[in-house]
């Protein structure tokens, strides 16, 4: 992480409405219009960790919350709940290897286009200066 | 099973090449503590783990999805409202990879679709 980061642990609660035990985001930094930066530091405990590696559903879904966690920020900054959201879309989802337990992911997010509750990411993984993954994504985040 | 308790096979079949797996989803899997309190909705990752769970079964090998080319997710799934899914599934092997094609859904209906690649877990 280049910056401390703007909420860890289970301050990103106020961004995500996910909980133990399928929370995939620790940290969440360099928030800006364009995109954000995340991270998780991956525990042998974690429910999609098997045989010290974390596995594909574990990745895909770090990409998710992380997007979810860009979602939950401005209304966070404007003092509201996160809203539910759901992947609609995920595509050139690419894993070119699967991290290990102590390993730390850490997620470079970027927004390509947005409309209509529809936010369309595109996500890089990274562990230490190695590419764990690529992926793009729509996000639907409900509003009720 | 990756995630304990998520999902029984009640029973498969198959023909043309076309695997059919008849699936009830589990309610009282931890990971709807977690997603979400109090509003139990399938996730998506956990689906998605499920197809690849179901084409390790056909190929009889622990596979590595390492291209997740496209999954659309067009319905909610929740284990309330959809205790039963099926997964319908057709695997080409070219070479070393498994080209995957699967859906999630119930008889005419569709909750996902997906395309991808997978290959040997090393």
């Amino acid at each position: 992480m280049t910056q401390k980061p703007l909420l860890e642990g289970s301050e990103l609660f106020k961004l995500i409405p996910q909980r133990a035990p399928i929370v995939m985001v620790d940290t969440f930094c360099d928030a800006n219009d364009l995109g954000a930066e995340t991270g998780l530091n991956i525990t042998a405990d974690n429910i999609f960790c098997q045989d010290g590696l974390l596995r594909e559903p574990g990745i895909i879904e770090h990409i998710a919350q992380s997007a979810a966690a860009f979602a939950g920020y401005k209304p966070y900054t404007q003092g509201e709940e996160p809203k539910l959201g759901f992947i609609g879309e995920v595509k050139k989802c690419k894993i070119a290897r699967l991290p290990r337990v102590g390993e730390q992911l850490r997620t470079k997010l970027s927004v390509v286009g947005e409309a209509a509750g529809v936010t369309l990411i595109a996500a890089e993984v990274f562990s230490a200066d190695s590419s764990i993954a690529t992926c793009q994504m729509k996000i639907f985040i409900k509003n009720d | 099973m990756l995630v304990s308790n998520y999902y029984k096979i009640d029973r498969r079949e198959c023909t043309d090449n076309v695997h059919r797996f008849f699936i009830s989803l589990c309610p009282d899997c931890e990971v709807y503590k977690g997603h979400f309190p109090g509003t139990p909705v399938s996730p998506g990752v956990c689906n998605i783990q499920m197809v690849k769970e179901c084409a390790e079964q056909v190929v009889g090998k622990q596979l590595l999805m390492n291209n997740l080319q496209l999954c659309r997710l067009t319905t909610l799934v929740t284990p309330i409202e959809h205790p039963q899914v099926e997964v319908v599934l057709s695997i080409e092997q070219i070479d070393d990879v498994y080209k995957l094609k699967a859906s999630i859904g119930k008889g005419e209906d569709k909750y996902l679709d997906m395309k991808a690649e997978l290959v040997n877990q090393d």
